[in-house]
């Protein structure tokens, strides 16, 4: 899963390292903190051209 | 079996918008040990029911929620600490340093969180009752003694849950309102009648006092199953080093004024050997109407005692002992050079009068004499107050 940092600081996260403001890391499984925005996966459509 | 490391735990804290709200911590500080309890307060019921034992079941008391925070004290978490025991003023300066003063007064509450295992401890409305100063190795070490006016850290399922599912009810056996504590943006862990736990994000903390709402989930639950408050993976925005007594400086003079003069070089300081003091609110969190735990916490008569030791040399402190003498003191320790400018982290402490209670200079084989005194910290008529205390650190006064 990903997610980014909300805040205006340089972050340093245990079993992550450290994170730019702004900056979308892959954290591992169970991660939480208010401080970083899950990031959704968009999925791109594949477009069929006939 | 899952164990659990002490290491990975945190302190997390954040000022409370609103006195005695719960709010989510997000600044995280190492911490080197702690001792907050709730204490329920249980007693075996003793009432005659005709049994040929002492009791069948425990009722419940008053709520405390206390205890201590050790932590060695940077410029930016002794901030927050001071802003839990006394008043914070207006906060000057940039981003290459920011001033925060302190004086005695009214403290800010915070809600903290405490890492045991899978789960957070919380506890909000949080105000110190003393704060400690001691140099441990060097280091500036602070315990500091809180208290709480609530906590929450897991519960159970009130009703079962089954399929697509928006809200959950928590059973009231801790508290009548037994989602107090939580926050919107929380996630709460649901154990599953699969035995595992599903992570719920908190959408709403609901005004009736045990639900919840979240976003559409599928959960099979049964009623009793457990529900936690998830512990955080810390994040830690530039730490700090901690202040040490060698960046210390100690004037000591009739006046706070000459006092401050006398710590502004070492040429005009007094080393000490010893010093350690601690700064106390009387914090009040006597039992009130509203809930089992104290409604509100309010400091009471404050109060500050020193103690210092120092190498004998002539018999001015003996003197200022006998004849209870006036003096002031005055301590500023630097830390680390800010960011972007020349300015270094500061930490201010001015006890406008003290006097010694105690001074003893005992003879020892092999030792020299110090003078070791226990000095009580009063309120100085001439400048209208007692202590005065400044930080200088990164941190913007937006986040106190």
């Amino acid at each position: 899963m990903k997610y980014k940092n909300i805040t205006s600081q340089e972050l340093t996260v245990p079993g992550i390292g450290i994170v730019k403001p702004g900056e979308i890391v892959e954290a591992p499984k169970g991660f939480h903190n208010i401080n970083f925005e899950k990031v959704e996966t968009i999925k791109k459509e594949e477009v069929k051209v006939k | 079996m899952t164990v659990y490391l002490g290491d990975k735990s945190y302190l997390g804290l954040k000022v409370e918008a609103f006195e005695n709200t719960p709010i989510t911590p997000d600044i995280f500080c190492p911490l080197i040990s702690e001792s907050i309890k709730t204490n329920i307060n249980f007693v075996a019921d003793r009432r005659m029911k005709g049994y040929d034992f002492k009791s069948d079941e425990l009722l419940r008391g008053s709520r405390k929620h206390e205890g201590d925070l050790v932590v060695y004290a940077d410029a930016d978490n002794m901030a927050h600490l001071l802003n839990m025991l006394m008043a914070k003023g207006v906060t000057t300066g940039g981003a290459t340093g920011y001033t925060h003063p302190f004086t005695i007064g009214n403290p800010k509450s915070y809600t903290i969180e405490i890492q045991k295992g899978p789960y957070a401890q919380r506890y909000f409305g949080v105000k110190m009752n003393t704060l400690r100063f001691d140099f441990e190795e060097q280091k500036l070490k602070l315990t500091a003694n809180i208290k709480a006016v609530g906590q929450f850290s897991a519960g159970v399922l009130k009703e079962a849950l089954g399929g697509a599912v928006t809200s959950l009810k928590f059973g009231h056996d801790y508290d009548d309102m037994p989602n107090t504590g939580l926050v919107a943006g929380d996630v709460i862990c649901v154990q599953l009648d699969s035995g595992s736990y599903q992570d719920v994000t908190l959408t709403s903390v609901n005004a009736d006092g045990e639900t919840v709402g979240f976003g559409s989930l599928s959960i099979t639950a049964t009623a009793g199953n457990k529900i936690y408050l998830k512990a955080q993976t810390p994040s830690y925005a530039s730490l700090s080093n901690p202040l040490l007594q060698g960046n210390s400086l100690i004037g000591i003079s009739t006046t706070s004024a000459l006092a401050d003069t006398a710590a502004a070089s070492k040429a005009t300081a007094t080393p000490l050997s010893e010093l350690s003091f601690v700064l106390n609110n009387n914090l009040r969190d006597t039992q009130e109407t509203g809930s089992q735990s104290p409604v509100r916490l309010f400091p009471q008569t404050k109060e500050a005692q020193l103690t210092i030791s120092r190498i004998f040399e002539e018999t001015s402190q003996h003197v200022a002992w006998l004849n209870s003498i006036k003096q002031a003191l005055t301590m500023i320790t630097y830390g680390a050079v800010i960011t972007g400018g020349a300015i270094k982290e500061q930490f201010t402490i001015k006890f406008h009068k003290i006097k010694p209670i105690t001074n003893d200079e005992a003879n020892e084989v092999g030792s020299l004499i110090f003078d070791k005194q226990e000095m009580e910290a009063l309120y100085d008529t001439t400048d209208a107050k007692a202590i005065e205390v400044s930080i200088v650190n990164k941190s913007a006064g937006t986040v106190y």
